[in-house]
């Protein structure tokens, strides 16, 4: 099991994915806080929220992007075939995967908290509940790619799949707020099979709205509750996924 | 293979193109200074959960809009209903942050056309008048707009107004309504402010106390002096209808003085 966490932490090095990141994250947080000082009033609030978004979106779009490809080079080049021969079980196996995307994705975030932490902490809860929250988002992120790459039989369409994902994930706290609010169709069949529909897609969607907010950074969480709320959903939903991997891995035929 | 095909199909698509510029050409880009405003439910869609991030970026693009694309706009040609409207869509996202009442009062409040100095007085009172102890700033900054950038004393008068009761906030932001009818010749009405503040139980320092103490006295002093003059013309007036000239005393110089006389 953590031989396969080391060699996907050495495929990581090897496709210079660290690297890589670090050299984005940097690249951006040193934008966002050339646009930060041009703000005329809370520069340091303005260059945070940037940095904290811009980081958060080129770490989630590494993760999916590496592991999206990495999952399909392993069926293609037959290295499942060949961790398989060996004494480890199927579920073994993807959960030694998500682990060790998960040691990446815990290294990805790191830099992200430092140049945070570098920039300046405005709120000190604020900034240990984000950062801990980015980690459990970056997690969950992991699991959302991996499920899609054992699934699906394309890296294109996998990391396509689990980017949707994502987005569809940071907005259903938005379609959950319209269902609420307003009438979405004038006819009362189209409006009530949307909401019917909609409800339904979100219970199988996680809630990414509730993980790593940069407000959070300024002002500090509202409640515990708003901070204990991904910290709940990343604990059912990672080994939802897994399971569901899991699941679908052991049904394939090599 | 001939090149004739592929050279008259070169030929026929550059001028295609060139067709299809002479068309086009004149269709640019939308160079608006203030940018349509979204929806509510638009900008809760576009923050993909982290509203904070989506706030900084649309606040920065607002204190930026007109100075674009080498641009350089004078504010009265900005459409401040449409600024107005911005600031408050911004609100939804972030209401804790100074950053758009800080833009509002202290630059796009600058503009040439005083009149439209009016939509920023109404922002700012949207975003402080219920929540005075933490946002008086920029209530007081409505009130000076309304007062010395509208000429509009009632305005000012009714936001400044809000202020007095709050006994979190500065000494002299609790007075702001006794300046404005001061201003506005009630002399009275800005005594019993000032007093009214010497009364309640906060503590107030000895400089303020003196200031206060001098203020209530100097209306009480000007209100009698007017109460003496409005008493002495009713006196001349009830004299003069019972025929009995009043002897007053001269107002004129001596005329064996030698000074120059009064033009008639």
């Amino acid at each position: 099991m953590f031989t396969n966490v080391k060699y996907i932490l050495l495929t990581a090095i090897r496709d210079r994915l660290f690297v890589g990141l670090l050299f984005g994250i940097a690249a951006a947080s040193y934008i966002c806080g050339v646009l930060g000082s041009t703000a005329m009033l809370e520069p340091e609030a303005m260059t945070l929220s940037f940095t904290a978004a811009t980081s958060r979106v080129i770490i989630m779009v590494g993760i999916i992007v590496f592991i999206g490809f990495h999952i399909r080079n392993a069926f293609d080049s037959k290295e499942i075939d060949v961790l398989l021969s060996r004494p480890i079980s199927r579920a073994t196996l993807v959960v030694s995967y998500w682990l060790g995307f998960a040691v990446v994705a815990t290294i990805l975030a790191i830099p992200a908290v430092a140049i945070i932490a570098y920039l300046g902490i405005i709120n000190q809860t604020g900034f240990m509940v984000w950062s801990i929250s980015l980690l459990l988002e970056s997690w969950l992120v992991v699991a959302i790619a991996l499920f899609a790459s054992f699934t699906l039989k394309s890296g294109v369409s996998s990391v396509l799949s689990s980017l949707a994902m994502y987005t569809i994930s940071r907005m259903i706290g938005f379609f959950l707020a319209t269902l609420q609010s307003g009438i979405i169709f004038q006819s009362e069949l189209l409006h009530q099979s949307a909401k019917w529909t909609i409800t339904v897609i979100s219970t199988v969607i996680p809630r990414l709205d509730f993980f790593a907010k940069s407000g959070w950074l300024i002002y500090g969480p509202k409640s515990y509750e708003d901070a204990l709320l991904c910290v709940y959903q990343a604990a059912i939903f990672i080994p939802l996924l897994i399971a569901a991997s899991v699941i679908d891995f052991k049904r394939k035929q090599f | 293979m001939s090149l004739r095909l592929p050279i008259l199909m070169l030929v026929l698509f550059m001028g295609l193109q060139a067709a299809f510029w002479y068309h086009t050409h004149t269709r640019l880009p939308d160079m608006s200074i203030v940018p349509d405003v979204p929806g509510e439910t638009t900008l809760k869609a576009l923050s993909f959960g982290d509203e904070q991030a989506l706030f900084r970026l649309l606040a920065l693009n607002i204190q930026n809009s007109g100075d674009t694309f080498g641009r350089f706009t004078a504010l009265y040609k900005y459409d401040f209903n449409r600024l107005y409207h911005w600031f408050n869509a911004l609100d939804t996202l972030d209401n804790r942050s100074n950053y758009i009442p800080a833009m509002a009062s202290y630059y796009f409040s600058q503009t040439q056309y005083a009149p439209d100095a009016r939509y920023i007085v109404d922002y700012l009172s949207e975003h402080s008048k219920d929540r005075i102890d933490q946002k008086w700033w920029w209530l007081v900054q409505a009130v000076y707009l309304a007062d010395h950038k509208l000429k509009d004393q009632d305005k000012a008068l009714e936001l400044a107004n809000h202020l007095s009761g709050h006994t979190n906030i500065p000494i002299w932001a609790q007075q702001m309504p006794a300046f404005v009818h001061e201003k506005r010749g009630e002399f009275d009405a800005a005594a019993i402010i000032i007093q009214s503040i010497m009364d309640s139980e906060q503590e107030l320092p000895q400089g303020e106390l003196n200031f206060m103490q001098y203020f209530v006295k100097e209306r009480i002093d000007a209100l009698d002096k007017v109460k003496a003059d409005f008493d002495a013309g009713k006196r001349e007036e009830e004299l003069k209808a019972r025929g009995i000239t009043p002897k007053l005393a001269p107002t004129a110089p001596p005329s064996d003085v030698g000074a120059a006389k009064a033009p008639h």
